[in-house]
C-alpha cells in the first residue's frame, strides 16, 4: 500500500518535472502584422495585442515568448506604447518571470520608429540602438500625478511654438487630469495589468501630437462596475463605444460614487472642442471615440479590446 | 487685514491631481498646509483671503476641487464665498469654476 503511494508520487513528481523541462524549451512565437498601427490598422493590431496577451496568460512560469518584429513595414508610435505597456504591466510576466525575447523590424523605415520613440529604454538590444534625439519626448511612463513631468511636456510645446506657459495652462491641466485618473479610476485587482500612465510627444511644421495611455480597467470595465442603471444598460448589451461617448459627455457617474469626482474626462472633451486640438481620440475597451470637426463623436466599435484608456490628439501651431 | 495667497510663489507653480497619494502638490496637500490655515486666521480676524491664482502651469479640475470644495467639505462654512476671492486674470474661468465647487459643497451641507 505505502510502496504505491510512493510509487505514485514518483510519477506524479516526474510529470511535473517533465512539464517544466518541456515548457522552457517551448517557445512562443508571437508574428506581428506588416502594419502595426491601431490609428492606421485597429483591426489586425489589436487582433495582435490580443493573441499576445492570451498568448502570455497561458504562458508557464520561466516560459519563453518570442515577438518575432521582422514583418513590419510600418509601424506607429500608439503601437509601439502599447507593446511596452504589455511587456512592462502583465502581472504574469512578473510574477511568472516569463522571458519576452525578440527581433527588429527588417525595413529600415519601421525600425527608425522604434528607436526613435525610446522602445530600447524598455528593452534590452544585443544590436546597436542610434541615440536618436529626435523632436519628440520619447515614451514616458509613471504611476502618479507628475506635476514636473507635467511642467516639461509644457516646457516642450512652449519651446516648438515659442509660447509662454499661460498658453498651455490647458494642456497642463488636460495632463495632469489623465495622470490622476490612472491613479483613481484605472486600477482593479483583478486587472491582468499593473496601472501605469505612458505618454508621448512629437512636434511637427504645423502641430505637436500627444498620445496617453494608462494601463488600468479602461472606461467600458470601470462603467460596468459601477451603479444599478449602469448595470442595467451594460445587460441591455449597450456597446463600449456608447458607454466611452456617455462618460466624455459626463452622463455617467464617476467610479468613486461621489457626486464631485468624474469631472476629469468631460473636461477634457470640452477641451479637445477647442481650436487648437485636432484628431482627438479615446480608445477603450473595444471601442473609440473620435471627435470630429463639427465636434461630434463619431463612434467605432471593434472585434477586440484595448486594455485600458489611450488618447491621441494633435495641438495645432497656428 | 486682508490675507493673501499668490499660489505659484507661496506654494508651487507646478500644481498635482486630487489627493496627496496621488502625488507631488495634491489640492488635499495646498487645502491643508495653505488654504485651511489662511482661511481659518481670516475667519477668526473677520478679514478676507485674496487667493492669486496668476502665475504658474496650471490648475487641473480636481486640484481645485479638492482644494476649494474640500474646505467646505472639512470646515462645514456656509461663508466662505464671502471670505475668499479669487484672482485669475490668465484663466478667468477659475473664478467660475471656483465658485461652482465651493457652491456645490455649500449645498450638499
Amino acid at each position: 500500500m505505502r510502496r504505491n503511494k510512493q510509487n505514485k508520487d514518483h510519477r506524479r513528481k516526474s510529470r511535473v518535472r517533465n512539464s517544466v523541462h518541456n515548457t522552457k524549451k517551448a517557445v512562443r512565437k508571437l508574428v506581428a502584422p506588416q502594419s502595426l498601427s491601431l490609428q492606421k490598422n485597429p483591426e489586425s493590431t489589436l487582433h495582435y495585442f490580443k493573441m499576445v496577451i492570451d498568448t502570455i496568460e497561458k504562458t508557464p512560469m520561466n516560459g519563453l515568448v518570442f515577438f518575432d518584429l521582422s514583418n513590419i513595414e510600418t509601424v506607429t508610435v500608439d503601437a509601439i506604447m502599447y507593446l511596452i505597456a504589455t511587456l512592462k504591466n502583465i502581472k504574469r510576466i512578473t510574477t511568472l518571470r516569463i522571458r519576452c525575447h525578440g527581433n527588429v523590424p527588417l525595413n529600415a523605415n519601421a525600425r527608425e520608429v522604434f528607436e526613435s520613440c525610446g522602445f530600447y529604454k524598455y528593452v534590452k538590444a544585443n544590436i546597436p540602438v542610434k541615440n536618436t534625439i529626435g523632436d519628440n519626448i520619447k515614451i514616458t511612463r509613471g504611476k502618479d500625478a507628475n506635476p514636473y513631468f507635467a511642467g516639461d511636456i509644457c516646457d516642450f510645446v512652449c519651446r516648438h511654438n515659442d509660447w509662454s506657459i499661460i498658453k498651455t495652462k490647458s494642456l497642463y491641466r488636460m495632463i495632469i487630469e489623465l495622470m490622476t485618473n490612472t491613479t483613481q479610476h484605472a486600477y482593479n485587482k483583478t486587472s491582468i495589468m499593473d496601472s501605469n500612465w505612458y505618454v508621448f510627444a512629437e512636434n511637427t511644421d504645423s502641430y505637436i501630437s500627444f498620445i496617453f495611455l494608462d494601463t488600468g480597467e479602461g472606461i467600458p470595465n470601470t462603467i460596468r462596475t459601477k451603479g444599478l442603471l449602469e448595470k442595467i444598460k451594460s445587460t441591455l448589451g449597450i456597446n463600449d463605444a456608447l458607454f466611452v461617448s456617455s462618460a466624455l459627455r459626463g452622463e455617467l457617474r464617476s467610479a468613486t460614487k461621489l457626486e464631485y469626482r468624474g469631472k476629469g474626462l468631460p473636461e477634457i472633451y470640452n477641451r479637445a472642442k477647442s481650436k487648437y486640438i485636432t484628431d482627438f481620440s479615446v480608445t477603450s475597451g473595444h471601442a473609440k471615440c473620435m471627435v470630429n470637426e463639427n465636434d461630434e463623436i463619431v463612434e467605432t466599435n471593434y472585434s477586440d479590446e484595448l486594455i485600458g484608456t489611450m488618447l491621441s490628439w494633435k495641438l495645432n501651431k497656428d | 487685514m486682508e490675507k493673501t495667497i499668490v499660489v505659484s510663489k507661496d506654494y508651487t507653480d507646478k500644481p498635482g491631481g486630487r489627493y496627496i497619494v496621488e502625488g507631488p502638490f495634491s489640492g488635499e496637500d495646498f487645502r491643508i498646509k495653505m488654504l485651511l490655515p489662511k482661511f481659518e486666521e481670516a475667519v477668526k480676524d473677520d478679514s478676507k483671503l485674496v487667493i492669486v491664482l496668476d502665475g504658474g502651469y496650471g490648475y487641473a479640475p480636481s486640484f481645485l476641487e479638492e482644494a476649494f470644495g474640500g474646505l467646505i467639505r472639512e470646515t462645514k462654512n456656509k461663508r466662505a464665498k464671502e471670505i475668499i476671492t479669487i484672482i485669475s486674470d490668465e484663466e478667468p474661468k477659475l473664478i467660475e469654476d471656483i465658485d461652482r465647487y465651493l457652491s456645490d459643497a455649500i449645498g450638499k451641507l
